[in-house]
């Protein structure tokens, strides 16, 4: 048997971690195609989806299709749930020996709805808060595991019985799985590095990526994203079959499930069975026997009630009976023993335990003796004073400092509490303005984009306009494009970067939106002729440069 | 019948916020990280 139900130390453990990933990673290898079909098809639709999703958002402006797209998203999410629910009780009934049921859509489907969505309110602040973030998530894994079993209710408490259950080993199981990623994630970075190159030397094919100079397509993040979704693909498999074998450990202990799946196989291997029964049979007989020999007094009374032939044969009656008494010879403490040794990986952490424990105790021996100190201290340096007028001194002395701290400690924070008022109304107090920014010189060469706001730049250009210095406008106008530009995040304004640096800025970050980069590309050039070199400024270049510019403006807005 | 269609719509209502929400942070985030730029922004003096 497996499981070890009267065994306290397999209650409170359960498996090792290693030993629990290692039968997952064999679950997930026995595991029929269609099996392994219905998580693909749930979580397929959904990471492709996600990393559209990704693709599209990254540096994108407006909320216009993002309506659509989360709730798209959404949905896909529990597609996804539905079908890795219908994967883990696949799973589940293999282990239990059975077979699966046919699916039934609303079921399942109504359960995932209800309990999965709050993962993401219920994830982030367990694990903001660290401690109960191995129990969320296991809840949450098993909501997906053991959503076939029931009503919401019923999931919501096995869940949650299951997720209280081998604490310790749910979270190095959670430690390793986050290892497992990581590894798993840097192999995978290390392939997209390593084969476009072997293609290139071994097979003469050039790809995209070995054209990208100095591997700059590893800092694209749609493409990291694309690795950490074909990471979680890999890796999420195991670690769903991982739960799936914490639940039927789980339920185990509980009910004896392990029990009923020998019976299973029994029944299914007709021959085996009279090998079993014969089992069986043998098994009973020992049990029989075992009380008779494991209890004493009972094995007296028996020894007493058989005729004993001899002297001997008394004495070692009482010898065996002596011997049985032993600490060593009961049975649950062999298993137990037995058992300790078989569980290492648990068993780890022991020592650290402990030694946390001590620290603790050690420490907390240490304050109640600076306490002891004080209060003889105290005590015996009110018991030196006289008394004074009816007054003990041993009985008022300490009150007296008690109050005289409490006193303090509030003077302090009162003190504290006025002064942040206090500062709290003088920022209220309104800033005196700020002095106006002298306008910088647009002839001299070194004046930047930053220099002015967006907005003065192009009041500025007007002005130029209105005075006939059209060349000088251009380049106001120009300046005020970058400036827009980057106060809507598209650009970052840096004195050393060129007009092509801009361009090329604004082609990763805006990527999603041509016509943003054709304007800004068709004033860059007009604005390099007309400053850099010696093309006429005439009104309709200006027109053409000032309808770039507002189509431009509407985006940044 | 009513309770779990509300408790359907309740959670399709959480995960389009949260998917929302994603939406938006990931607008912050730049499609191409110019590693010269990065290392510029990490090294270079306030």
């Amino acid at each position: 048997m497996k499981t070890v139900r009267n065994s306290h130390h397999s209650k409170h453990k359960g498996k090792g971690a290693v030993e629990l990933l290692e039968e997952s990673v064999g679950l997930v290898r026995r595991a029929s195609a269609v099996d392994l079909c219905c998580y693909a098809l749930g979580t397929l639709p959904f990471v492709f989806y996600l990393l559209f999703f990704f693709a599209q958002r990254t540096g994108a402006a407006g909320i216009a299709d993002l309506v659509p797209q989360s709730l798209a998203l959404s949905l896909l999410f529990l597609w996804m749930k539905y079908w890795q629910s219908v994967y883990a009780r696949r799973l589940l009934a293999g282990l239990r020996n059975v077979r699966p049921e046919s699916v039934f859509p609303a079921g399942p489907a109504v359960v995932q709805a209800t309990l999965q969505p709050w993962c993401f309110l219920v994830l982030p602040v367990a694990l903001l808060l660290t401690i109960p973030f191995g129990w969320c998530y296991a809840f949450f894994q098993n909501v997906t595991v053991l959503g076939a079993e029931g009503t919401v209710g019923t999931v919501f408490r096995r869940s949650y019985r299951q997720a209280v259950l081998f604490p310790a080993q749910n979270l190095l199981v959670i430690t390793i799985v986050l290892v497992l990623f990581l590894v798993v994630f840097v192999n995978l970075c290390a392939t997209a590095v390593l084969l476009p190159m072997l293609l290139k030397k071994l097979l003469g094919v050039e790809t995209a990526f070995s054209r990208s100079r100095s591997f700059y397509f590893l800092f694209n993040t749609s493409f990291l994203a694309f690795l950490a979704a074909l990471t979680y693909l890999c890796v999420d498999p195991f670690v769903k079959a991982a739960y799936v074998l914490r639940c039927y450990y789980g339920e185990c202990v509980e009910t004896g499930a392990d029990l009923l799946t020998e019976v299973r196989v029994l029944r299914r291997t007709p021959g085996k069975t009279v090998a079993a029964l014969l089992a069986g049979v043998s098994l009973l007989a020992a049990v029989a026997a075992l009380p008779a020999e494991a209890s004493s007094g009972a094995v007296g009374a028996s020894a007493r009630s058989i005729p004993s032939r001899s002297a001997e044969g008394r004495e070692l009656d009482r010898a065996i009976v002596e011997v049985m008494k032993r600490q060593e010879f009961s049975w649950p403490s062999l298993r137990e023993a037995r058992q300790g040794k078989n569980h290492r990986i648990p068993g780890f952490l022991d020592p650290l335990f402990t030694t946390l424990k001590d620290w603790a105790h050690q420490v907390g021996r240490w304050i109640g003796r600076v306490f002891d100190w004080l209060a003889d201290h105290l005590l015996r340096k009110s018991r030196n004073t006289k008394p004074s007028v009816g007054w003990d001194g041993s009985a008022w002395t300490v009150p007296v400092l008690m109050y005289g701290l409490l006193a303090i400690l509030l003077s302090v924070c009162g003190v504290m509490l006025w002064r942040r008022i206090n500062k709290r109304r003088q920022g209220a107090v309104p800033a005196p303005p700020a002095a106006a920014v002298p306008e910088p010189d647009i002839r001299d060469e070194a004046v930047t984009p930053g220099e002015l706001s967006g907005d003065r730049w192009h009041r500025l250009a007007g002005e130029l306009l209105a005075s006939g210095e059209m060349r000088l406008a251009i380049r106001a106008l120009y300046f005020a494009s970058i400036a827009h530009l980057a106060e809507a995040g598209l650009l970052s304004m840096d004195r050393a970067k060129s007009d092509r640096d801009y361009e090329r800025e604004l082609a990763r970050r805006a990527h999603s939106r041509p016509s943003l980069l054709s304007a800004f590309s068709g004033n860059v050039s007009l604005f390099q002729r007309v400053w850099y070199g010696m093309h006429p400024v005439d009104s309709d270049l200006v027109d053409t440069f000032t309808a770039n510019y507002l189509r431009m403006t509407p985006h940044e807005r | 019948m009513v309770v779990r269609a509300f408790q359907v719509t309740g959670g399709v209502l959480i995960l389009w916020l949260a998917f929302f929400f994603l939406g938006r942070i990931l607008v912050h985030i730049p499609a191409q990280i110019d590693p010269s730029e990065l290392a510029g922004r990490v090294f270079s003096n306030p």
